[in-house]
């Protein structure tokens, strides 16, 4: 399909992942995940995939674990508070080094602390948060290649605005460059080992009288390969107007659009104000963060949450800006995360009144 | 350039079609569109809005518009949200067969009796569809082909029954909005090349 066509974000989401060659997907239907699950059931037949429409959240992640053993590309998702159902899971993926698409249809931008520091022991997943559909359907592709690349699950961090938004896109395969062979799927052979193949989270050995399981050993690789991980994978962020900015707006998803907005109309009115939105929440683009905040008096930080993103600027700016937190949670009476405050009225209020305090607006010009 | 519209009315008179033939219709003209269809969970009679964002290249604005270059306004009900988006250079399009008084605007308001022509050329329900063709015609905001096109995507395929008056519905509506551009000040959508 390389026709522009009128999508809603699930279904474009659903056909990024049909062309990304994933044929497995599981999952419990909410809102705003659902239609995701339905756009999958609708596919996946076609092309010879499977969608399954799982008893529980717990259930699903499990079927998306078993078909990603065989090697197959495999994906699930719900909201997250079904992530949270998940979290086990995702953490017991990265031990058993298994690549997954968990993507989060979040109810607002609560979900932050859980994509990037949910779950148990050292696990740590690459978070991608696309900020309208035509990044969801790009984004979709890139996290299950990023999956296979570092066999580790992806999460790609969505909510009710790019669920159900309708835009033009290209839904296309998009090549992010060669990948390693799975020569680790579970295929009924040795492999040439003499040993079954084994994917769990207690190793690729089986437990033999005179070896045992080396939980020690396998910790220490998966370890050694997520450190790799976050040495290598390059954080990707968007700025703008950052060079003589007084003060920088830091946002991520469907906010940072709304940021973005704001901030070019206030630019247009001649208010020093720059933006940093965040793509990949992790790894964390700490660099930008810190380069764009050098200059300025204030790094002013905008979630739809009480303020979680916040605590990585400020780990990020050590101190050589203010940072001011002019987020909060902004529900709906069905708490989808899409309350009156997700505007570009009120938005840009706050900012407006950021740059007053710190003295970068010219009175009269706004 | 973006153009941002918002269409309102009440369950049951094809807002949200007329929002998917707008929006098909630009991708036909060549375009890049945004859209966010709001309805509550009456299907009939109940709150029903649509908001669009046409643009020359990938659309910038966010899925909740600040304000509209364009409203349509098919119904008195749930007027409000479209009436708190309008500013002094929008343009109102209200459906003057329905619409029992004159909203307060300072938007210019352009009065199309969409539900009186929907009757006389081809049914009651196409009264949106004469709307679309009446917006199009007046600002060549999109195209006759491409509203073909747009139409033709848009009905499901269990209303293919219904392509023929929704396209006479279109044409009337085309023809009365290019009449309005002779005798109103409407703006014109696009730069002309």
């Amino acid at each position: 399909m390389s026709e522009p066509a009128l999508m809603e974000g699930s279904a474009a989401i659903a056909e990024a992942m049909v062309v990304a060659g994933c044929r497995f997907f599981a999952g419990y239907p909410m809102t705003p995940f659902t239609e995701v699950l339905e756009g999958m059931a609708k596919r996946m037949p076609a092309v010879g995939g499977v969608c399954m429409n799982a008893e529980s959240e717990i259930e699903a992640i499990g079927m998306a674990w078993g078909a990603a053993a065989t090697g197959v590309r495999a994906a699930t998702g719900s909201t997250g508070q079904g992530l949270a159902l998940m979290q086990e899971s995702i953490s017991e993926l990265t031990l058993a080094r298994v690549p997954m698409l968990v993507i989060n249809m979040a109810r607002s931008g609560a979900d932050y602390f859980q994509a990037t520091r949910g779950g148990h022991g050292d696990s740590r997943q690459i978070v991608l948060a696309p900020m309208d559909v035509p990044e969801a359907v790009e984004f979709t592709q890139l996290g299950l290649h990023l999956a296979d690349k570092y066999r580790n699950p992806v999460l790609l961090y969505g909510d009710y605005f790019i669920a159900h938004t309708y835009e033009s896109v290209v839904v296309e395969r998009r090549d992010f460059g060669p990948l390693p062979d799975k020569d680790w799927a579970l295929d009924g052979t040795s492999g040439g080992s003499g040993r079954a193949k084994l994917i769990s989270p207690l190793g690729e050995v089986k437990q033999r009288d005179d070896v045992g399981y080396d939980l020690a050993d396998h910790h220490a690789q998966v370890e050694r390969d997520l450190v790799a991980m976050e040495r290598e994978v390059e954080p990707l962020v968007e700025t703008g107007y950052t060079d003589d900015a007084e003060v920088i707006i830091v946002a991520f998803g469907t906010p940072g659009k709304f940021v973005r907005y704001c901030v070019r109309e206030l630019r247009a009115e001649g208010v020093r104000v720059g933006y940093v939105r965040p793509i990949t929440l992790h790894p964390f683009p700490s660099e930008a963060v810190r380069q764009a905040a050098l200059g300025a008096a204030c790094v002013a930080v905008y979630e739809n949450s009480a303020g979680q993103m916040v605590d990585d600027v400020r780990l990020a700016v050590l101190g050589a800006a203010d940072i001011e937190f002019i987020g909060g949670l902004t529900m709906d009476s069905s708490a989808f995360g899409v309350g009156p405050e997700i505007a570009v009225g009120p938005i840009r209020s706050k900012i407006l009144d950021v740059c007053r305090r710190r003295g970068c607006v010219t009175e009269g010009s706004v | 350039m973006e153009r941002s519209l918002m269409a309102t009315g009440i369950g049951g008179q094809g807002i949200q079609l007329a929002a998917q033939v707008i929006a098909r219709a630009a991708i036909a003209d060549g375009r890049q569109v945004m859209m966010f269809g709001n309805y509550g969970g009456m299907m009939r009679g109940g709150n029903t809005d649509a908001t669009l964002v046409i643009g020359e290249g990938p659309i910038d604005t966010p899925p909740v518009i600040a304000e509209c270059w364009l409203g349509v306004a098919m119904h008195h009900e749930h007027l409000a949200p479209l009436v708190a988006k309008l500013t002094p250079t929008s343009v109102l399009f209200v459906n003057s067969s329905v619409v029992d008084a004159a909203v307060a605007t300072a938007a210019s308001v352009v009065p199309v009796a969409a539900t009186d022509l929907a009757v006389e050329v081809a049914a009651l329900v196409s009264a949106s569809m004469v709307m679309v063709g009446a917006v199009a015609g007046a600002t060549g905001l999109l195209s006759r082909r491409g509203l073909e096109a747009g139409l033709a995507e848009a009905l499901p395929s269990y209303r293919t029954a219904h392509h023929e008056i929704n396209t006479t519905a279109l044409d009337a509506g085309f023809a009365t909005g290019e009449a309005l551009r002779a005798d109103h000040s409407v703006p014109c959508a696009w730069e002309m090349g």
